[in-house]
């Protein structure tokens, strides 16, 4: 999740003046998670639909709406200048989108270029899906001339120097031995061209998405940048420069547009275009519930959130959403926006007004029942894992390994695959606490899951009880009588049959069927054979039996 | 005092009073002696002596003394002499007496030999000269006088002795026969006696009956009225008993139950899933984009066998492609992105209980309300605060006039029966508006910690549903209220449990019982 931080005193630069205590309790009703804060500074997560809050000038803007002290869409410079950025063919298969931008009058501090990075890293991950889908770069234009191009470079062609390094080298040396180039050299791997971005005199911007040149990187006395944004989604690679731009527009950047020039059409960029969605009254009032807002409180609530609003009529307002807002896919999230701004709370909350009858599940109610049972027996509950390994579940307990649910990328060995059974994670929980009073008698009751091919899942869950004792005495008998008690008083009346079950001492294990009016059931219980004791470093008799129903 | 004193009498046991009458008896008894007298074993009177001296009535002294008697070497040297005396027999007659014959005049052994000769030294009853024995002037005086030691010696052959009773010159004499090897044997013999203190005074003074006391109520006793005659022994109260195990249900389950009767009591139907389903349920049915970032297999589990799962009818499946392309007619943009149907049918297991209520509402028609408590799989390590599984609730209600204040009425309520007073605060879910938190403040981390997310199902949810009115949804942990009620740091005491903790945790829940 992307979090940001900055020091209180940052705000002042936006005319904010707030004691830090106010600050802790307005931010998350704007929409934000404080995970830390100490007395200078504050780290906030903004949620990934709110990009244009990565920045401190973003949350600047919007906390002042929501304070009431700045309404509506700020009023940014941006002009147009006669520069270009011409797209080469080839490129069109690579990365075909480019969004371009000039900003005059910016000013950098060491703080602020700590915090553009930051911001250029989040808008990496939140949009750019780790720059696949969108990177950035952002250079010092006063080193640069246009017009600018955008092409696919042969993999040994312009070499350049890229930041942080001494020498020359070719994009395709980048790759392999710079650290940057490698970590993201999976990004080009299928192509025999790389991106590069050049200026009029050939000299190396970017080789997008992977590392900017050293020439036009930012300092302290840089005063004029460009912004690059190349991309895989044409939306959101605009969208992206929308909100670096208001970025610097806050901060009194004076942005300058040019001609993106594509093989067969040519736009303006940054697009920086606003979005207009009609809001109704009505529908906010119900939807939100307990409120009655007029027009004029929603049309003000709207420019809290830094839209701009124009009442239609009584019913109907046009909410003008603003050029950095990426979030806005529906009236829904207009609406939603309303709330914020009322502060949800405000909101009277209430239970729902209709009657329903309740319900509960069989598959609950039941395990409920036969907990019940093995509680009175006196089995103390496990809840254990779903996750299990092919070691713990079949070879340990000396079982033929069979179909089973597999992950695919495990996190650990030891949580490869989904269970089957119930008893290894008991045998594992003895395990855990040998050292421990015995006699140990527990249970769980649990889902497992099968393979079957009949199911759109391709998988059936089954519920599975299992029980293990250990102590020094236990023995077959005592499990018989265990069992016969369960199955007694759930109803079932039990028929035995010899089993080979190789987890348990040869002839002192049974099959067991339990038949009632309401079905079958089936399952087994014995004396567990000394191996597995073993493997699982018990070092007292067990007895264990596990039920399927 | 007097009630003090009753009690201590109630609960003295038969074989204390016994001992405490004999030696009210007779100051000087001993074990042994109430033995006989009571009988009882040596055993019990000794184990009521403890007892008594545990609880300061009597004082139990030790006697510790020290019988000395012969070994069979003593034996023989009282018959025949010792070496030394053998050998001054001899000088008598002889005066003198070569070193060299010595041994074979007095029938020595070559260990009595040395012997002879350092003791005749030591008693002046010979000295040595150009290695010939002579008789001193004090040997010839000892003809017919003893010294201590063969004094003794003498003694012991016929009685063992008391060291204690010995005379001073019999002391020497013992110190002396003890300085040589084999001769004596020294029983250290203990004696007990018993000194009445203050409070056995008092209750001897006090006085007690002694009937027969019986220990545990039989079935015989019982049936054939043998218990009217029996006065039953009052048991040491504190004394240990051991420790028995209780059944129990696991204390996560018992917050699952808790949190199944409050939903079934606010008159929600209970509805069950599987946990590993198809991306389409799981995602693609909650308008969660194909390139989400929660899709990725970093955060994901995917699986491998089954890889893919079937999806359910086609028009469903096309209704939802729309809504991610291009919003449909739902009055959204979508994603603008086109849709896999491939994506769609990857296996995962469940990141969250939420395909359960897109299914319901599939197959239900509102007005409803539905739960459902389940396990949801993350690609996390586990750690102390992360699991790969946990548990959620999920909810949903549905009806026309459904709104974002009901959402947070049913979550305050829900959190209050379960004792946990909440705020809300917005957040975001690709498949909700008006999203919301529930968070709790903990006084401990000074901070609000995250219980729960909610939010009203986005158009582009229940569209392809065919749902049409508002429908509020919730997915909330279940672990963590767990955590917070038990007072636990460690998730995983929750899954890898101590027994011991699971023994020892009251089942009470902060229940007031009355």
């Amino acid at each position: 999740m992307p979090v940001i931080t900055f020091k209180y005193e940052d705000l002042e630069e936006f005319g904010i003046n707030i004691e830090k205590e106010k600050l802790i309790d307005i931010l998350p009703m704007m929409g934000s998670d404080i995970e830390d804060y100490n007395d200078e500074e504050i780290k906030v997560e903004f949620f990934p639909n709110r990009p244009d809050n990565l920045s401190i000038e973003g949350v600047a803007r919007s906390f002042k709406g929501f304070i009431s002290q700045e309404l509506g869409i700020p009023n940014y410079k941006i002009s147009k200048s006669n520069e270009k950025v011409i797209v080469d063919k080839e490129i069109l298969k690579i990365r075909p989108f480019i969004a371009f931008a000039k900003i005059k009058n910016v000013r950098f501090t060491e703080n602020k270029l700590k915090q553009i990075m930051d911001f250029q890293e989040n808008l990496h991950w939140v949009i750019g899906r780790d720059r696949k889908k969108v990177a950035i770069g952002i250079h010092n234009a006063d080193v640069v001339e246009a017009p600018y191009k955008y092409i696919a470079s042969s993999k040994n062609e312009n070499s350049f120097i890229s930041l942080e390094t001494d020498y020359k080298m070719t994009p395709e040396e980048i790759l392999k031995n710079n650290e940057k180039g490698a970590k993201y050299s999976h990004l080009l791997e299928e192509f025999d061209k790389y991106p590069l971005i050049l200026d009029n005199n050939k000299e190396v911007l970017s080789m997008p998405p992977i590392i900017n040149g050293e020439l036009t990187k930012l300092t302290e006395d840089t005063t004029t940048i460009i912004v690059d944004v190349t991309g895989t989604d044409e939306k959101a690679v605009n969208q992206t420069l929308n909100i670096i731009c208001s970025s610097f527009g806050e901060v009194g950047g004076e942005i300058e547009s040019m001609d993106v020039v594509y093989p067969d059409k040519t736009i303006t960029s940054p697009e920086f275009k606003v979005q207009n969605k009609i809001v109704h009254v009505d529908l906010t009032n119900e939807l939100i519930g307990g409120t009655s807002l007029s027009a004029e409180d929603i049309s003000r609530l709207l420019q809290k959130a830094r839209f701009d609003s124009k009442i239609i009529d009584d019913n109907n307002i046009e909410a003008i959403i603003p050029p950095y807002r990426i979030d806005i896919l529906h009236e829904v999230d207009i609406i939603e926006n309303i709330a914020i701004q009322y502060c949800i709370k405000k909101i009277e909350t209430k239970l729902p007004n209709i009657s329903t009858i309740a319900s509960e599940h069989n598959w609950f109610k039941s395990e409920k029942t036969i907990r019940e049972v093995m509680i009175g027996l006196g089995f103390q509950e496990l809840m254990s894992l779903m996750l299990t390994s092919e070691k713990s579940h079949y070879e340990n307990m000396l079982q033929k390994e069979d179909e089973h649910v597999e992950v695919s990328k495990p996190i650990t060995i030891d949580r490869t695959m989904i269970r089957k059974s119930l008893i290894n994670s008991l045998m594992e929980f003895l395990e855990d606490n040998k050292h421990e009073d015995f006699p140990q008698k527990l249970f769980e009751i649990g889902d497992v899951l099968y393979l079957d091919d009949t199911q759109e899942t391709k998988v059936k869950t089954l519920k599975k009880l299992a029980g293990v004792i250990c102590h020094s005495n236990a023995n077959f008998t005592e499990m018989k009588t265990n069992v016969t008690t369960i199955l007694n008083n759930l109803g079932y009346s039990m028929e035995l049959s010899s089993s080979d079950n190789p987890s348990f001492i040869n002839g002192r294990v049974a099959n067991l069927k339990g038949k009632s009016n309401n079905g079958e059931i089936s399952g087994f219980f014995g004396e567990i054979s000394p191996e597995v004791i073993r493997n699982f470093t018990l070092e007292y008799p067990v007895i264990a039996f596990e039920i399927t129903f | 005092m007097s009630e003090n004193i009753s009690k201590i009498i109630n609960e003295l046991h038969i074989y204390e009073k016994q001992l405490l009458n004999a030696i009210k008896n007779n100051e000087n008894i001993s074990p042994e002696e109430v033995s006989l007298k009571n009988s009882l074993d040596i055993k019990s009177v000794m184990s009521a002596a403890g007892s008594l001296a545990s609880k300061n009535i009597i004082e139990v002294q030790k006697d510790v003394s020290e019988i000395i008697s012969l070994t069979s070497d003593g034996e023989n040297f009282a018959k025949v002499g010792l070496p030394e005396r053998r050998v001054l027999n001899e000088l008598i007659v002889k005066e003198e007496i070569p070193m060299g014959e010595l041994a074979k005049i007095a029938k020595l052994d070559k260990n009595e030999n040395k012997i002879a000769i350092g003791w005749l030294v030591r008693k002046k009853w010979a000295k040595i000269d150009k290695g010939t024995i002579k008789i001193t002037e004090i040997g010839k005086k000892y003809e017919n006088d003893f010294t201590d030691d063969e004094k003794l010696l003498e003694i012991l052959k016929s009685k063992s002795l008391n060291k204690s009773d010995l005379s001073e010159r019999l002391l020497d004499g013992f110190k002396q026969l003890n300085e040589r090897k084999n001769i004596l044997n020294i029983d250290k013999n203990t004696k007990h006696s018993f000194k009445l203190l203050d409070l056995g005074k008092t209750i001897l003074k006090k006085g007690f009956k002694i009937q027969k006391q019986a220990t545990q109520l039989t079935h015989q006793q019982l049936k054939d009225d043998g218990w009217k005659n029996l006065e039953y022994r009052p048991y040491d109260i504190n004394v240990e008993a051991p420790e028995i195990f209780p059944g129990k249900g696991h204390p996560l389950r018992e917050i699952i139950e808790e949190i199944r009767e409050v939903f079934l009591n606010l008159g929600f139907t209970e509805s069950n899933g599987t946990i590993l389903d198809s991306a389409f349920w799981n995602f693609d049915s909650l308008f969660q984009p194909q390139d989400h970032a929660a899709r990725e297999m970093q955060d994901t589990f995917y699986v491998k066998k089954p890889i893919k799962c079937d999806l359910p009818n086609e028009e469903l499946v096309s209704r939802t492609a729309c809504v991610h392309e291009d919003g449909a007619d739902t009055g959204s943009c979508g994603w603008e992105c086109d849709w896999d149907l491939d994506v769609a049918k990857q296996s995962v297991l469940r990141t969250h209980t939420t395909g359960i209520s897109t299914k319901f509402l599939n197959e239900n028609e509102p007005p409803l309300k539905m739960f459902s408590v389940g396990r949801v799989f993350r690609r996390e390590t586990i750690t102390y605060k992360h699991l790969p599984e946990f548990h959620q609730v999920e909810g949903i209600v549905a009806a026309e006039n459904i709104s974002y204040q009901n959402l947070l009425g049913t979550l305050k309520e829900f959190y209050k029966k379960l004792g946990f007073e909440v705020r809300f605060r917005p957040a975001y879910f690709p498949y909700t508006y008006l999203s919301t938190e529930c968070e709790i403040y903990l006084e401990e981390k000074e901070s609000w910690i995250e219980l729960g997310g909610s939010g009203m199902f986005r158009p582009e949810v229940l569209a392809p549903l065919g749902i049409k009115t508002p429908v509020l949804a919730f997915g909330l942990g279940i672990e963590r209220l767990a955590m917070i009620r038990y007072d636990i740091t460690d998730i995983r005491m929750l899954y890898k449990s101590d027994i011991n903790w699971l023994r020892e945790i009251p089942i009470t829940n902060g229940i007031k019982l009355d």
